[in-house]
């Protein structure tokens, strides 16, 4: 085990690169640049100049904002090597009992779904934790339990919100939701211990743990992180669409880690992982669904495309040195 | 040279383009499936707007569900539609549409449905971009559809649903529980929100076992494809195929084959390929700036009632086969007021009551081989 870590130390450490190492790397930090560059001509010019056009920029931040908020808790996680299955789950859940919230007064809405993601992140993370369960199986059970439990707050069917709460869907308060949390994010992913240790978690645990990192609590944390924007995304869809279902918020999880993906986080964490993807993800994302919408391309073909570049994502940004993705 | 070509080109990409394009755009929503009923419903759309010299723009919502049902609307007012039909999944998904539509001026009107909520149908309703609804008597159709199957000796049902909140179901259901009280019928299970064909064989197997006493099951209302089937597999499996009696409303592709095996005993449909046909024709009137109401209106479709394999299969031969249940000269004279400016919302509705298998055939007799 010594001469393992010492080994791995060396190859990271004393600078002995491969031949042609460089230019991959150059090449693995530019790609996610390059593919924004690439779908947006690409899809701008087969719609004939509309996904770009002013009445096209709505939908688009109504893309974008979903899976980037997602995105946002996701990338802690996906930094310490971890995944979270929840994720749509939990905002499904969240939406249900804000909407059941608002019956009682609109502005327990918000409140209650974030406190929901975060206490069902929590519980998350204290299951993974400290009982030592493989992430995606803690959060893949999380998620049918959430699905059970939705359909009885909802009584097998959907809860309408007030009136009143309509104009909670609007443009301002959207923006101004994503930029803050983007801001905040990237902030904590970079500048802050949470990051950094998420990173060190992500890269080598065992070297964490030796370094003094608070591994257990980090890990917590992190899915606190994606319950928390997963709460955030089940009050804003929620609003959007006027009621909750059985439904709302599926998918998030699989959007979110896509985003991530093509935005250039490594599947595997570690130190490579860059909060910026979070951004280029979310927009890449957003210009796929909605350029194959506009171009007429059917569901079922839109599934296939969004299929092959997740996998062409992982092949290409998977750290094959850190070979325990799933921890 | 170069030039001449250049300007040739750009002369016939402009007559091309100018003689591709409609008088005007409409959006349809379509389903993800290749089930022939859902297609002719899709299909009936685009004849209206095709017979009204409009083009067509199209988007499949990814669920069956309020969001996704907004998110298609968005995309489709994205890509330029100036009229469009909604089947609204619940009422509180209205206001968000009625102000997305009114932004964009797109006139809209509903398909398959009322609105219950009697906040939510007055902010719709003031909107001047709403036209009005087509609908069927739901509560007819589950009252009727439950008479014939206590008519057929069934004593204990179970229904297959969707998930509550849907007004075109707690109406059939409704009318289901009038019938049942009325009859002596016991409801014995209600499975609701199934997502796929394999869960309605699961439910039935599970519904068997729990009560070996049930002889009648009636899918009330279902968005899955192939449900029937599916349920017809769980029931075989059990040696119960034929032995409980099995209704629906909405019709289906295998329905003749069905009550051909007695496997299928009561369906009332032939809504499907109508409802949004009218709505359409509604939508689209005011698009062309030939509004038939200055207020909106309701339309009230009849269901058709099938009970054996000679009238499903005329039904499928006059209704859903290669001749549209309404031919493109049929809508223009009889639905659009551009070509003909005595149609109203009270001839459009006689229209609607006099819609049959016999009325289909009368008008079609020499156009079906």
């Amino acid at each position: 085990m010594v001469s393992e870590f010492a080994a791995s130390a060396a190859r990271n450490y004393t600078g002995t690169k491969a031949k042609g190492e460089a230019p991959k790397r150059f090449l693995k930090a530019f790609i996610p640049y390059l593919g924004l560059i690439f779908i947006l001509v690409f899809f701008d010019t087969v719609n004939h100049g509309r996904l770009l056009a002013p009445r096209n920029f709505m939908p688009l931040v109504n893309q974008i904002f979903y899976t980037a908020i997602g995105a946002c808790g996701m990338a802690f996680v996906i930094a310490q090597g971890n995944l979270d299955f929840s994720m749509g789950a939990v905002a499904g859940f969240a939406a249900a009992l804000a909407a059941r919230a608002a019956g009682i007064d609109p502005l327990l809405a918000a409140p209650v779904a974030l406190l929901v993601g975060l206490v069902v992140g929590a519980v998350n993370g204290i299951v993974h934790a400290i009982l030592n369960v493989p992430s995606f199986i803690a959060t893949l059970a999380m998620s049918f339990m959430l699905g059970g439990l939705v359909l009885q707050v909802l009584d097998s069917g959907n809860i309408g919100l007030p009136l009143s709460m309509l104009s909670w869907d609007n443009t301002l308060l959207k923006l101004g939701t994503l930029i803050v949390l983007l801001a905040v994010g990237a902030i904590a992913f970079e500048f802050t211990r949470f990051g950094k240790h998420s990173k060190a978690i992500g890269s080598r645990i065992d070297t964490a743990i030796q370094s003094g990192v608070a591994v257990r609590k980090m890990k917590i944390l992190s899915f606190m992180a994606t319950g928390l924007t997963a709460g955030i995304v089940g009050f804003f869809a929620v609003v959007r669409s006027g009621t909750a279902t059985a439904i709302t918020g599926g998918g998030l999880e699989m959007d979110a880690l896509n985003a991530l993906l093509l935005g250039g986080m490594p599947i595997s964490g570690g130190a490579n992982s860059k909060f910026r993807s979070v951004f280029i993800g979310s927009v890449m994302v957003a210009i796929l669904v909605n350029g194959m919408t506009m171009w007429g391309l059917g569901t079922l073909v839109q599934q296939l495309v969004k299929g092959v570049i997740f996998i062409v994502a992982v092949a290409l940004s998977f750290d094959r040195t850190n070979t325990a993705v799933i921890k | 040279m170069k030039r001449s070509l250049f300007a040739v080109v750009c002369a016939l990409a402009c007559v091309l383009s100018a003689s591709a394009e409609g008088k005007f755009k409409f959006g349809i929503a379509t389903f993800p499936s290749t089930d022939p009923t859902l297609l002719a419903i899709t299909n009936i759309e685009k004849t209206v707007v095709k017979a009204a010299g409009g083009d067509v723009i199209t988007d499949t919502p990814t669920a069956s569900s309020p969001e996704a049902s907004i998110a298609s609307v968005e995309r489709l007012i994205t890509a330029g539609a100036q009229g469009l039909i909604v089947m609204p999944m619940a009422d509180s998904m209205l206001p968000r549409v009625t102000k997305m539509c009114e932004e964009a001026k797109v006139y809209w009107a509903i398909s398959f449905r009322t609105i219950n909520d009697p906040e939510i149908k007055k902010l719709v309703e003031a909107s001047p971009y709403y036209v009005g609804n087509c609908y069927e008597d739901e509560t007819a159709a589950g009252y009727n559809i439950t008479k014939m199957l206590a008519q057929q000796g069934v004593k204990n049902l179970a229904l297959i649903t969707i998930p509550k909140g849907d007004t075109t179901a707690e109406r059939r259901e409704a009318g289901i529980k009038k019938a049942t009280a009325e009859f002596g019928i016991k409801v014995v299970g209600e499975i609701r929100n199934i997502q796929q064909a394999s869960d309605a064989t699961k439910a039935i197997e599970s519904l068997l076992a729990t009560y070996p006493e049930l002889d009648g099951v009636f899918v009330v209302a279902s968005t899955v494809t192939g449900i029937v089937p599916a349920l017809l597999k769980g029931l075989d499996n059990h040696g119960k195929a034929g032995k409980v009696k099995l209704a629906r409303i909405d019709f289906y592709a295998e329905m003749t084959e069905a009550f051909k095996a007695n496997t299928m005993h009561a369906t009332a449909g032939g809504h499907l390929v109508v409802d949004p046909m009218f709505a359409t024709a509604m939508a689209v009137n005011a698009v062309m700036g030939k509004p038939l109401s200055r207020t909106p209106f309701s339309l009230t479709v009849n269901f058709m009632y099938i009970k054996s394999a000679d009238e499903s299969a005329k039904y499928f031969k006059y209704v859903e086969g290669a001749v549209p249940v309404y031919t493109e000269d049929e809508i223009r004279s009889l639905m659009l007021k551009a070509f003909n400016p005595n149609v109203t919302p009270e001839s459009l509705q006689k229209l609607a009551a006099s819609y049959s298998i016999d009325d289909v055939i009368k008008r079609h007799k020499d156009l079906v081989k």
